[in-house]
């Protein structure tokens, strides 16, 4: 736990586990279209039922794939999702409903997942990662889209990897600073400060 | 709550005062209904947090069938990725 002071003075230590809690607590966690949460699913992978797998992974492989590409590169994205797939089922037995919701357990593996990749490529310059084609869209959306994500990737992997993470989680991913705290393992006070400091860069790289 | 800490609050933790911790929403959006300054600031802040909050494209179809089978055959390898 890091001893940081809140750069916003938002919350005293004593009380951060509780509001943290709560919003953890408060997770939908994700019930789909299909009627069936993350959990629910998760028990019966957990028993090894693969279709439930399948279900829980077609879900949620976009939004993995999403988190590689801002916090690794888009070279490596779908390889990133797959072996943090591979992870989730290989270790489907040590995962309780008690521990947490499913995707707080999912975004731990997948940036475990993006940090070991990230030490492994070592030297590889990240700003000219070439863009994977892929159209879910038509081409006037996805000329747009494209070009404004892969402007805001660019700036986003120029900053240090703990605001990376950080600020793709809050922002991105559009968890509450409680939530990316319960992520990253670290205390309240210290995802702000890496908030802070990951902003103030941004607007200086995104004008 | 001063402009100042207002101020401070969105370099923090952005113009979504939803995300704010609760005991600092109801003097945020007190001090916003009485200042145009602040109101300036969140709407600035708003923008900002617009191209944060940009989606990475989505994938197609074909691509996250491709993927999702690509796993499902890999289930029985023996080694943790």
């Amino acid at each position: 736990m890091s001893s940081e002071s809140s750069p916003a003075g938002i919350a005293l230590d004593g009380r951060i586990r509780s509001w943290a809690d709560d919003v953890i607590a408060a997770d939908p966690d994700g019930i789909s279209s299909d009627g069936e949460s993350d959990t629910a699913l998760m028990l019966r992978v957990r028993d090894g039922d693969r279709e439930a797998f399948r279900r829980l992974v077609t879900r949620h492989v976009d939004r993995i794939v999403g988190l590689a590409r801002r916090v690794v590169g888009s070279a490596e994205a779908d390889d990133i999702a797959q072996d943090v797939f591979l992870k989730l089922w290989a270790r489907r037995s040590q995962w309780e409903p008690r521990t947490g919701a499913f995707r707080t357990w999912l975004y731990r593996v997948a940036l475990n997942q993006c940090i070991d990749w990230t030490r492994k490529r070592k030297t590889v310059p990240l700003d000219g990662t070439p863009e994977v084609p892929d159209h879910a869209d038509g081409p006037m959306e996805i000329c747009d889209a494209h070009e404004t994500a892969a402007r805001v990737r660019a700036a986003v992997q120029k900053i240090p990897e703990r605001q990376r993470i950080a600020i793709t989680l809050y922002y991105h991913e559009d968890l509450t600073a409680a939530q990316v705290a319960t992520i990253m393992d670290l205390n309240l006070n210290a995802v702000e400060s890496l908030l802070k400091r990951g902003r103030k860069s941004l607007r200086v790289l995104l004008g | 709550m001063s402009p100042k800490q207002f101020r401070l609050l969105i370099d923090t933790l952005g113009a979504d005062v939803a995300k704010w911790p609760p005991d600092q929403r109801a003097a945020a959006l007190a001090l916003l209904s009485e200042s145009a300054d602040a109101q300036d600031v969140l709407r600035r802040a708003v923008a900002f947090d617009g191209q944060l909050r940009t989606p990475e494209p989505g994938l197609s179809p074909d691509r996250r069938a491709s993927l999702v089978d690509n796993i499902m055959k890999r289930l029985d390898d023996d080694r943790d990725p």
